[in-house]
């Protein structure tokens, strides 16, 4: 599995081609306050990771299957907190707590009765794998280790996720597929280094929003089309709405973008959908999410790399309680701030559309909600443990 | 204009290219918090010699947009920042500096990706590297290459392109909802003045050019006490104010695969 990613980062950002590992576990970890052996009881679990992954369970003695899962340790904002033994400059300027209650972005808001700090830790763990047992195991693992040698640590919570097959997500649309093409993926992540100690890491957001299926539903097909900016069965993107009195008519691009010059493959145009001048078009999603069009080496372009997984809480009377884990990695926290913050982009709407629509136009949904979330510094790998030398080992 | 590039060319007559297309970027400098850390960088932008010369301003405001911080011994009281072309001091931050650089840039470009094989469009620095005058664009601002970038783009796609008249850079933008109070709530978007539009909005876009922050008299504190949500700091420079403020060119094109 640790083979698709760019030398330094950890394990777990996978940047080349091809499907995720299909199984998703985030673990939120606190240290114990006032107890020090924060660098012993990082190193300690992190061997027991890589034994882990060599194949080898510990309490038991037996050897496993080996390269099951990987591995990716970041470091939270409250790591950072005065009083901790680092000084004011570690704290990469953007590693900020998630606001609460209030926010924590424009337009994407907490889910009633969350508490402060969930999905916010001193450190988190991010383990894929190849099944749900494998990411399991390694969280357990950790929990066991930090009882049996009484670690200063505390597993304070866990959100598990899967990867879809399909490559569609809960809402039924193609979903990742305007994501940085492989070759331009390592510009968007790789931190140039403010601060030093994170040069060549990356920082991680992690953003479990609940979807709310009912509401989506509820809306016509042509109208999640114009919401998202896509087909809905081809994934093609649309190039204009039609309207017929109040009813409107999505037309997705051509599968040959004919008379449009010299333009690049189909393939790219499918990826990376051209702007359309239609402004209904241009406040779906798809374009909200990426108004410059810009490759990720150029800094306005706001570009990050999404690794999400999908998850199901269950189902109950009023449906089923189901949503993503949004998680991307990029250089700076302040590219996703940007998509999430402005207004033109995704801090003027929840998901997609606008507000001073035409009839026919669906009006902007309220779908998603935060049920956790937090933002992590993710050291390149590192010896005995990513991040070692900021705690001066 | 015989030094226009053909997709340029095709933008003069402004029927031939009337669809709006917005190229954004924060006001913030990158290049000085990329050299310095975002922290280093935002008190050079502010620095001031003795007897009052904004070398800060001049050396590091380089994204079409500068401003100025009025401070009290506590620290900033106001904020002004500008996009008038006329007005910005930096070397870079012209009119015909812009235009050079679009003149420069309009142009189809493709390139093959490296991993697909496939053609691809070009980067901002990979269309910086290509400009005739090497000059004309900075490849580690801001603005620079997301402005070259979306316009090769666009005369690769074969279409005119003109820039929206009248000619600025406007301010599109201000996350004021990312300061807060003292007491941890939103700062009032009253508290922000925008002004001097280019010319009367008849098409509801904003061309605003210059925008105060001052905390009223009477709120029991000053700007120096609002913090920025997106650090958690007490704002001490006029960077932490700047790098919520989106600024934005106006293009104007045509069809796809009109200009061969």
């Amino acid at each position: 599995l640790s083979a698709d990613r760019g030398e330094e980062l950890q394990a777990g950002i996978y940047l080349r081609p091809g499907k995720l590992p299909p199984a998703f576990l985030f673990a939120v970890l606190d240290f114990v306050p006032g107890c020090g052996r924060a660098a012993d009881a990082l190193g300690r679990v992190w061997e027991m990771l890589a034994e882990l992954r060599r194949g080898v369970v510990r309490e038991e003695g037996v050897t496993i299957d080996p390269g099951t899962f990987d591995a990716l340790l970041g470091y939270g904002a409250r790591f950072f907190e005065p009083g901790r033994g680092l000084s004011d400059a570690a704290r990469p300027e953007s590693l900020v707590p998630l606001e609460h209650p209030r926010g924590p972005f424009a337009s994407l808001r907490w889910a009633p009765g969350i508490a402060p700090r969930s999905g916010e830790g001193d450190v988190c763990l991010q383990l894929t794998g190849r099944d749900a047992h494998a990411v399991g195991r390694a969280a357990v693992e950790t929990w066991k280790l930090i009882a049996d040698e009484s670690l200063p640590l505390t597993v304070r919570e866990t959100y598990d996720g899967f990867a879809r097959d399909d490559g569609r997500s809960w809402i039924g649309f193609h979903d990742g597929v305007s994501n940085i093409r492989p070759s331009k993926r390592l510009d968007a992540v790789r931190c140039p280094g403010d601060p030093g100690w994170n040069r060549g890491g990356t920082y991680l957001a992690f953003l479990r929003c609940a979807v709310d299926l009912v509401a989506w539903r509820a809306l016509p097909r042509e109208q999640q089309e114009v919401l998202v900016g896509r087909d809905k069965l081809s994934g093609r993107a649309l190039e204009r709405v039609e309207r017929e009195g109040d009813r409107i008519f999505p037309r997705a691009f051509p599968p040959s973008p004919a008379g449009a010059g010299a333009v690049p493959a189909e393939s790219e145009f499918f990826l990376d959908p051209p702007e359309t001048g239609d402004p209904v078009v241009e406040a779906s999603h798809i374009h909200r999410a990426n108004q410059n069009r810009a490759e990720p080496s150029t800094h306005a372009g706001h570009r990050i790399f999404r690794q999400g997984y999908e998850y199901l809480d269950g189902i109950g009377p009023a449906g089923p309680a189901l949503g993503l884990n949004f998680v991307s990695f990029q250089r700076d926290l302040e590219h996703l701030r940007q998509i999430l913050g402005l207004a033109d982009w995704l801090g003027g709407v929840n998901f997609g559309g606008r507000h001073d629509r035409d009839p026919g136009e669906p009006e902007p949904p309220e779908l998603i909600t935060l049920r956790a979330g937090g933002f992590y510094a993710v050291p390149p790998e590192g010896s005995p443990f990513p991040g070692a030398g900021l705690l001066g080992d | 204009v015989p030094e226009l590039p053909p997709a340029l060319a095709a933008g003069l007559d402004p029927a031939n290219a009337t669809e709006l297309r917005i190229v954004d970027w924060p006001a913030a400098p990158a290049r000085v918090r990329a050299r310095f850390g975002r922290r280093e960088a935002d008190r050079l932008c502010d620095e001031l010699t003795p007897d009052g010369e904004e070398t800060g301003r001049l050396a590091y405001q380089e994204e079409y947009a500068e401003w100025r911080v009025v401070r009290d011994a506590a620290g900033p009281v106001r904020f002004e920042l500008t996009t008038e072309l006329s007005e910005l001091r930096g070397e870079s931050n012209t009119l015909d500096a812009l235009r050079r650089m679009a003149a420069d840039a309009a142009v189809p470009l493709l390139l093959l990706d490296a991993d697909s094989g496939e053609p691809r469009f070009p980067s901002g620095s990979e269309v910086i590297a290509t400009l005739r005058d090497p000059g004309s664009a900075r490849d580690d601002r801001g603005s620079d290459p997301v402005i070259v970038e979306r316009l090769a783009r666009l005369a690769t796609e074969g279409r005119p392109i003109r820039f929206d008249d009248p000619l600025g850079v406007y301010i599109v933008d201000v996350q004021a909802s990312e300061l807060l109070t003292p007491e941890d709530e939103p700062m009032p978007r009253e508290w922000l003045r925008l002004s001097r539009e280019a010319s009367p909005s008849q098409d509801g876009l904003p061309r605003h050019q210059r925008l105060e922050l001052e905390v009223p008299a009477g709120a029991g504190f000053t700007l120096a006490q609002l913090r920025s949500a997106r650090t958690g700091r007490r704002i001490e420079y006029g960077g932490q104010i700047a790098e919520l403020v989106q600024v934005a060119v106006y293009l104007r094109v045509g069809r796809p695969g009109v200009v061969g």
